[in-house]
């Protein structure tokens, strides 16, 4: 007891990841032999996370607004407290010269005392004494009075610019034609439509209308588990998530939060590093992760950093809907096009219904792209990139779920889905049998085609020389992926962990675990993966490899069972 | 495209560039209001607060030095109009109704606020959860002074033991045993052990 007594305060400091080097090892050591200082530490974590749920404000439209008008009111106290001294200055010249026969100096003096009344006149509202503070804050009650008839999402707010004129067009609401209104302001009652049902509504009632409506629309209400918390702690701990996954991905996100660039973007590295087209791919993919928990525009304490990358987004888009300019390389393109795709598809379903238009004409290019009538699915087909191809499967299965009407888009999913399956069909270890039909999961057949890309003759012949490969027939060999850090490559953790997560693949439990503490260890003080590895085709610098990380951590929760059960 | 980070906007601002102050509201807006409403947990008092700082901001146009992090010039402010709020008052603030929280309308679902939308649970489950979390909130504004700022400061603004340190010119290990001192605190109450 004596020598537990002694760890107290280390055990709060290492649950905030603030203690290092010999102390932690001490500690650890201690905690590996002492179970009543691992419940503490445990407590210690779970009062914290529990502060990540804490009400929180979001900055309104309003505030700012306030904010900016006490500056102008200070500037234009300033400016009259400058006049009231020169009027003192010349009130007093005129004293002190009027008895000494200098009239031409009274008269000016006097001359200008009148130019200064007058425009203290101009400026009556500030000719009684006044405590500026006081005036501000009566003025700013009466905004507060008026922005109570603000509606739940004015275009003010749902833009996070209120000072950009430039994007006046990309504010959300602006669009003249909605195609649908997908949900309603107010929770309808059971017999509604799918459309209309409220995010709050008991699993049962979805899953009642699983029988009755297209399943298509209802499988945007997989992503519940990022807006109701405790279906999401239920899935997390249940799939083998934990509170340390969890203080990680608090970390990695607050890193991406304080390394984001004023104009919304996130700065691509490595090879990438200066080029503002790479950074669109970049950002979405760090928005993936916001929305991963669940966080809009308009929700949780990191809707700043989401609405201002949504506004870079928005305004990368040209008129036909690429995102980014269009490269000579087509699978740079064809990444951008997608994650900014997959981003705005998810933040569409959590904000009920946000930049609808925008969305639709990003899917359209995206389709166009993509989808060959001809040739098939593919960047470059018939020989594809699985990698590009995997991110634009998802991206299209995930417009799918948000229920928007763009021609072709169900037969474009699918047939991308049907493509990157095809790409891994090679490999009997895949246990998941390909499934295209509306029943299938959304992203089963989406992650294989990273499979596929590890097993392309051309694509790995430099890597064959260094390390043994995994043997096709052998599943374990799988697990050969994570000895090597070449061969941790982000974006292949993310896929296979999502279809081995979401298929309640054997294989699974022990990837998982092994992944979990590889990411954990990996992971630096304040919340950054820095990139490591040597993939000479992919290298999107530390945000890539951070987001994608995090994206891996919440794979968890990403998506649910409907029939899955929260309670 | 380089961040833009608060000492560049601020260096900006100081040489005649409007728009970099709005930049600078619109960039650390969110997490003042957040640390004024974590250690006062009442809105408008949090908005005041968050107003005065950027004025004041506003005011440091010409005497403002890049010598440290601008987030240190700015939380180093917060602080000190948390010090001068805390005096005026002299008590704790004011109880948290545990019916409703704290939000314009009322309404625990208010726009902007981030809420657990639990209605999965069963009524009774639902008002534990509500419970649990605004007894948290309310024994966060049962802290001391000294302790609620440094776990303000690491719960809203993110900060490291050592960035807190810098803000608030103490040492490390002072920082420590006072985050420690207020997690057994607030462990203590939670479990409702001893008066808050």
């Amino acid at each position: 007891m004596k020598e537990c007594r002694k760890w107290s305060a280390d055990l709060t400091a290492l649950a905030q990841n603030e203690l290092a080097g010999d102390a932690r090892q001490r500690l650890e050591e201690h905690l590996a032999r002492c179970a009543s200082c691992s419940d503490q530490l445990r407590e210690t974590q779970e009062l914290l996370s529990r502060s990540e749920y804490l009400p929180r404000l979001a900055a309104t439209t309003a505030f700012r607004e306030r904010v900016l008008h006490s500056v102008q009111v200070e500037k234009e106290l300033k400016a009259l407290s400058v006049l009231e001294r020169g009027r003192l200055f010349l009130g007093y010249l005129a004293f002190r010269f009027k008895g000494s026969g200098r009239t031409r100096t009274l008269v000016y003096a006097t001359a200008a005392q009148l130019a200064v009344l007058a425009a203290l006149l101009w400026f009556s509202d500030f000719f009684e004494e006044k405590d500026p503070l006081t005036e501000i804050r009566s003025f700013t009650q009466d905004l507060a009075d008026q922005s109570s008839n603000f509606s739940d999402r004015s275009d003010d707010r749902s833009s996070g610019r209120f000072l950009d004129q430039e994007n006046e067009s990309n504010r959300s609401g602006d669009y003249p034609h909605r195609i649908i209104e997908p949900f309603a302001a107010v929770p309808a009652p059971p017999t509604a439509s799918i459309f209309e049902m409220s995010w709050e509504a008991p699993v049962e009632d979805l899953q009642r209308k699983i029988e009755q409506e297209n399943r298509y629309e209802l499988s945007r209400y997989r992503m519940y588990a990022r807006l109701n918390i405790r279906c999401k702690n239920h899935v997390r701990f249940g799939r083998g998530g934990d509170d340390r996954t969890d203080y990680a991905v608090g970390r990695g996100l607050r890193w991406l939060h304080t390394n984001q660039c004023e104009d919304g973007s996130w700065e691509p590295g490595g090879i990438n590093q200066g080029d503002p087209n790479a950074s669109v791919g970049v950002t979405a993919l760090a928005l993936a992760a916001f929305l991963s928990e669940g966080y809009t525009r308009h929700r949780g304490q990191f809707a700043a950093s989401v609405g201002d990358g949504l506004h870079f987004l928005l305004a990368s888009q040209d008129p036909q809907g690429n995102f980014g300019r269009i490269e000579d390389e087509p699978s740079i393109s064809l990444f951008n096009q997608s994650t900014a795709v997959l981003a705005l598809a998810e933040h569409f379903i959590l904000s009920r219904g946000e930049d609808q238009e925008a969305l639709a004409l990003g899917v359209t290019r995206l389709i166009d792209v993509a989808f060959h009538k001809t040739d098939g699915f593919g960047v470059r087909p018939p020989e594809p990139d699985a990698y590009s191809d995997t991110w634009a499967a998802m991206a299209l299965r995930t417009a799918v779920m948000t229920g928007i009407e763009v021609p072709g888009l169900l037969q474009a999913a699918t047939s991308a889905e049907d493509q990157v399956a095809i790409l891994a069909e090679k490999e009997p270890w895949r246990t998941v049998p390909r499934n295209a039909s509306v029943s299938t999961p959304p992203l089963y057949s989406a992650s294989e085609g990273a499979l596929g890309a590890l097993f392309q003759e051309d694509r790995t012949l430099r890597l064959k020389d260094e390390i043994s490969f995994p043997d096709r027939n052998d599943p374990q060999s799988l697990f050969t992926l994570l000895d090597a850090p070449d061969f941790r490559e982000p974006s292949f953790l993310f896929f296979i962990g999502t279809e081995l997560c979401e298929d309640r693949d054997p294989l699974w439990g022990e990837w998982n675990q092994r992944v979990k503490e590889i990411l954990l260890d990996s992971q630096q003080a304040d919340g950054l993966w820095q990139a490591e590895g040597n993939w000479p085709w992919i290298d999107g610098g530390d945000v890539y490899t951070t987001a994608l990380h995090l994206l891996t951590l919440q794979v968890y929760y990403r998506y649910i069972k409907l029939e899955e059960n929260c309670r | 495209m380089k961040p833009k980070n608060g000492a560049d906007l601020m260096l900006r601002f100081a040489q005649g560039d409007e728009s970099a102050f709005e930049s600078l509201v619109a960039r650390y807006e969110q997490e003042i209001l957040n640390f004024f409403y974590r250690l006062t947990m009442e809105r408008h008092t949090a908005e005041d607060m968050a107003q005065d700082l950027f004025l004041r901001v506003y005011q440091a146009k010409k005497t403002y030095q890049a010598q440290t992090r601008f987030r240190y010039f700015l939380y180093r402010i917060a602080r000190n109009l948390w010090i001068d709020l805390y005096r005026k008052k002299k008590s704790a603030p004011s109880l948290i109704a545990l019916g409703r929280p704290d939000t314009p309308q009322g309404n625990s679902d208010a726009p902007g606020e981030f809420t657990d939308r639990d209605s999965q649970t069963s009524p009774p489950e639902q008002a534990i959860l509500h419970e649990n979390k605004r007894r948290l909130a309310y024994y966060l504004t049962r802290l001391p002074e000294k302790q609620r700022e440094v776990i303000a400061l690491s719960m809203e603004g993110g900060m490291r033991y050592a960035e807190i340190s810098e803000i608030l010119a103490i040492p490390v290990g002072t920082i420590k045993s006072r985050m420690h001192a207020a997690v057994t605190m607030l462990k203590k109450w939670m479990k409702g052990e001893g008066e808050a």
